[in-house]
């Protein structure tokens, strides 16, 4: 079995150090190198191609945004996750803006860490669950006229469900069982609705669908 | 000579178990880690820690209390975002790693935990 290849970015030594033991104690994952700043993450994806890249933010000479943003533009197949103690609005939205395929909070458990991990290979995107809800909250404050976009391109109706159901949070295994298809139709449909939609992952899909009205806000609180 | 007890005080949950895991790995501390919002005097006197490395920012007052209830436990604060370390009145910075960590604290001498139940049944 192949071992998903991480590359470790973070500016604080100890928590990188700590994070590289606890991943390298799963049998699944190998820590191929470490960074300490954008720039190094930068180098270092080119020379050591890992399949994941764990990103903090606030770094010096160059923070976590711009690196993924030259990672993204230059080895779209290498998967970003933001890894931060930052719930900054500012922080998570160009995070996605740059393409990033997940968003993640240091106040996880190890165990959901690792989890999380495996589940960006399959092309799920992992959030936070706090992430999420400003997510939506963002979503929701938009002005309505922003909904159902002109001249957006047209989804077939399985489109639409898959859509809406990624926007739900779901898997691709659970959109398979929810719509009695195996998982990889709807890795099919979802390449299609990314494509059609000019879009980079489920994160970006699941903002698509809540502005372009496909999933119904949530209730304000 | 015997291990050091090192208790991790976080508030993100994966940066304490991160710095535990890394400090674990030196043999001559035995390292628990505990949520801030879960820390309590008893909790502490409980665990009876040589040392206390604690996730920055500055913690709340009733933390404070149990940090001061904890006695003679050296108290060593460690950002998120920081390569250095403090420690907790002292007057000293240290590298954020986990060999100066473990350094500074084997450095300090062994908790006397009688003394610090002495301490505790004081009057205030």
């Amino acid at each position: 079995m192949s071992r998903l290849k991480v590359l470790l970015v973070d500016d604080q030594v100890l928590f990188r150090k700590g994070v590289r033991a606890l991943l390298e104690a799963e049998d699944d994952l190998e820590v191929v190198s470490e960074a300490s700043n954008g720039n190094e993450a930068i180098d270092k994806v080119k020379a050591f191609q890992p399949d994941v890249v764990l990103m903090d933010i606030h770094m010096p000479e160059c923070d976590g945004i711009q690196a993924t943003r030259v990672i993204k533009a230059n080895h779209p197949e290498v998967k970003v996750v933001i890894l931060t103690v930052s719930d900054d609005d500012d922080d998570l939205f160009e995070a996605i803006k740059t393409g990033a395929e997940g968003y993640l909070l240091k106040n996880l458990r190890p165990e959901e860490l690792t989890q999380m991990l495996r589940s960006v290979m399959a092309n799920e995107a992992p959030v936070s669950p706090s992430i999420a809800s400003k997510l939506l909250g963002e979503f929701r404050r938009r002005p309505r006229e922003e909904q159902g976009q002109p001249g957006a391109p047209e989804l077939t109706s399985r489109e639409r469900e898959v859509l809406r159901l990624v926007a739900e949070g779901m898997s691709n295994a659970e959109i398979g069982l929810k719509l009695c298809v195996v998982e990889g139709t709807v890795k099919n449909h979802l390449h299609n609705i990314l494509e059609k939609l000019h879009l980079q992952n489920r994160v970006q899909a699941a903002a698509y669908a809540m502005r372009a009205g496909i999933v119904p806000m949530p209730p304000r609180e | 000579m015997r291990q050091k007890r090192v208790v991790v005080l976080f508030q993100h949950r994966l940066f304490g178990e991160a710095i535990a895991k890394a400090l674990g790995a030196s043999a001559a501390v035995d390292v628990a880690a505990l949520p801030l919002a879960e820390v309590s005097p008893e909790r502490l006197a409980e665990l009876a820690p040589d040392a206390i490395v604690i996730e920055d920012p500055p913690v709340a007052a009733g933390t404070r209390r149990c940090l001061v209830d904890a006695g003679p436990a050296l108290t060593i604060v460690v950002g998120p975002e920081e390569n250095t370390a403090a420690v907790y009145q002292r007057h000293e910075i240290i590298g954020a790693t986990a060999d100066e960590i473990v350094a500074r604290i084997t450095r300090e001498g062994t908790r006397d935990r009688r003394a610090n139940r002495a301490r505790r049944d004081l009057p205030a």
